[in-house]
């Protein structure tokens, strides 16, 4: 039922932390041991602006690892508080990840990531922007589902054996832990070189009753290493607490290494 | 000013058109046998389920014969289509792929079709798209979008050329000279040469205002592109809520890594909401 009162966005006060002039790069974040964390790196000192919506721009330069994770945080040095956490670093890409989030005026946004090579370079910027008096909800924190730190990767969804068809369903979460008014969906197979196409459907409900909630979004591994749409854009779909979140997916692929899409998701707490 | 009485969007009522699950994409939309130009409509659906608050428009080029692509949708009977968003360009270079994700209102019942043009003869690009509806309190839901800065004889966006400085912005390139209504918001395709096959990396800031004036409303947006395929990552932006008045001029410049002619420069289109 579209209709009721429609609101706009009304974005203002724009401001991009992270990106480096001097080399057209982002900020470099060194991670620490194999799947560790390294240190924070400051992308601000004192945002100037409210925030109603954060863009986490991750990649741009090829690391050595296969799959890396970025958090971001706001707080003093050494008491920052993860508000989206290991949000997924692509090799030879450059994703977006839109997330409504509240910042307020002041704060201090800092980056760290981990990979799955040591002392690895991730790459991050922020880009955040303040609204106007009547603008949508936005969320305090992200909750990241479905990710494996030991591994720096989500969670392994397989098409099976049989091309074109639809496997099973994957658990990304047994129940979620809190209302979320949104997600961003993300899909990437670290490691992996080959052109394959996915239809994937995205579903909450119990094991056996799952109910689809957004079906068949297309996603193309490349040749190159990339997945696209990486991420799929943030879309306001509410999703309640306790719920069970499942995927499945066809792939043009019955090769085992090739048919598999590792999915984290993040859901933006209400 | 953050505050006021934040309304919790909500989108619901997914419907998905055009995939194919027998090989795992989506339909073949065929361009027109000439290059550069627009080919037929193909129905999305004959009567849409719900009305609509977002379209998620996703194209690939697996059996495309040129470089770039471009998708249209549109509402109306056959042959009396309304363009609704025109111009989606899609980068199909070595498994290229976009996702336009729309904040655009669609009635119930509406008949939906889209159309492709592509920069090769006999083109075509395969699409997929994505409905959903909202709850009471809706989304933007803008009405059409306009497209700014598409070069149709090339099936590309403006050119904008960081110079001859790696790591400087280049000058502003002016993407149009007046808008000729006011706009609550964009998205931005960035693309390069078709198969440019150089790493680099880019920034990009939107100006509004007079040559020379320009205020920037977004400052440094990133993108990549390996050297392998050219394609760049993020090739479209996500959906920016930055009111622009009517009559602006709006106005583009890029940075670059890279100051090899062919490399440096980026290829900048915009579509621009309106109610």
């Amino acid at each position: 039922m579209a209709g009721g009162w429609s609101l706009g966005e009304n974005a203002a006060n724009l401001q991009t932390y992270g990106a480096v002039t001097a080399s057209t790069t982002l900020t470099a974040l060194t991670t620490g041991a194999t799947n560790t964390k390294g240190s924070y790196v400051q992308l601000v000192a004192s945002t100037t602006a409210d925030s109603k919506t954060v863009r986490v721009l991750v990649g741009g330069v090829a690391p050595t690892g296969t799959a890396l994770s970025i958090d971001i945080a706001v707080g003093a040095a050494a008491s920052e508080k993860i508000i989206i956490p290991d949000f997924v670093q692509q090799t030879n890409s450059l994703s977006e990840g839109r997330f409504p989030l509240s910042i307020a005026a002041g704060s201090r946004i800092a980056a760290r990531a981990q990979s799955t090579s040591s002392a690895d370079t991730a790459r991050v910027a922020v880009i955040v922007s303040d609204d106007a008096w009547g603008f949508e909800a936005s969320g305090t924190v992200v909750d990241c589902l479905g990710f494996s730190s030991g591994t720096s990767k989500g969670t392994a969804v397989d098409a099976g054996a049989s091309a074109n068809t639809k496997g099973s369903y994957t658990q990304i979460t047994a129940a979620t832990t809190s209302d979320y008014i949104g997600l961003v969906i993300y899909g990437a197979n670290p490691g992996v070189s080959a052109s394959t196409f996915f239809l994937v459907d995205i579903a909450i409900g119990a094991a056996g009753s799952e109910k689809i909630i957004l079906s068949n979004v297309f996603i193309r591994h490349s040749s190159w290493g990339a997945t696209i749409p990486s991420p799929i854009p943030y879309l306001d779909i509410p999703i309640p607490t306790g719920s069970r979140l499942a995927i499945r997916l066809q792939s043009s692929s019955t090769t085992a290494t090739t048919r598999t899409i590792l999915f984290t998701v993040y859901g933006v707490r209400a | 000013m953050a505050g006021g009485w934040p309304i919790p969007r909500s989108l619901c009522n997914s419907s998905s058109y055009l995939q194919s699950l027998t090989d795992s994409i989506m339909t073949v939309i065929p361009s027109n046998v000439s290059a550069n130009t627009v080919g037929s409509w193909i129905e999305v659906t004959s009567s849409s389920a719900t009305d609509v608050a977002a379209v998620l428009i996703e194209a690939t080029g697996n059996s495309a014969s040129g470089n770039f692509q471009a998708v249209d949708i549109g509402v109306g009977a056959a042959g009396s289509e309304i363009v609704i968003a025109a111009n989606m360009i899609l980068h199909d270079y070595s498994n290229g792929a976009c996702c336009y994700c729309l904040p655009v209102a669609i009635s119930a019942g509406s008949r939906i079709a889209v159309r492709t043009q592509g920069d090769g003869a006999s083109d075509s690009a395969q699409v997929g798209v994505i409905t959903l509806d909202s709850g009471w309190t809706d989304t933007v839901t803008e009405g059409a979008v306009d497209t700014i800065g598409f070069t149709g004889s090339g099936t590309y966006g403006t050119s904008v050329d960081p110079g001859a400085s790696a790591n400087t912005a280049g000058a502003w390139t002016q993407l149009t000279a007046s808008t000729a209504t006011g706009y609550t918001g964009f998205m931005l395709a960035i693309t390069r040469s078709a198969s440019s096959g150089t790493a680099a990396t880019y920034m990009v800031d939107i100006g509004i205002g007079a040559g020379g004036s320009e205020v920037v409303i977004l400052s440094r947006y990133p993108t990549w592109s390996n050297n392998s395929p050219g394609v760049m990552t993020p090739s479209v932006t996500g959906y920016f809520g930055v009111n622009i008045p009517a009559g602006s001029r709006i106005a583009a410049r890029a940075y670059s890594n890279n100051s090899t002619t062919g490399v440096r420069q980026v290829w900048v289109t915009m579509y621009a909401f309106r109610n």
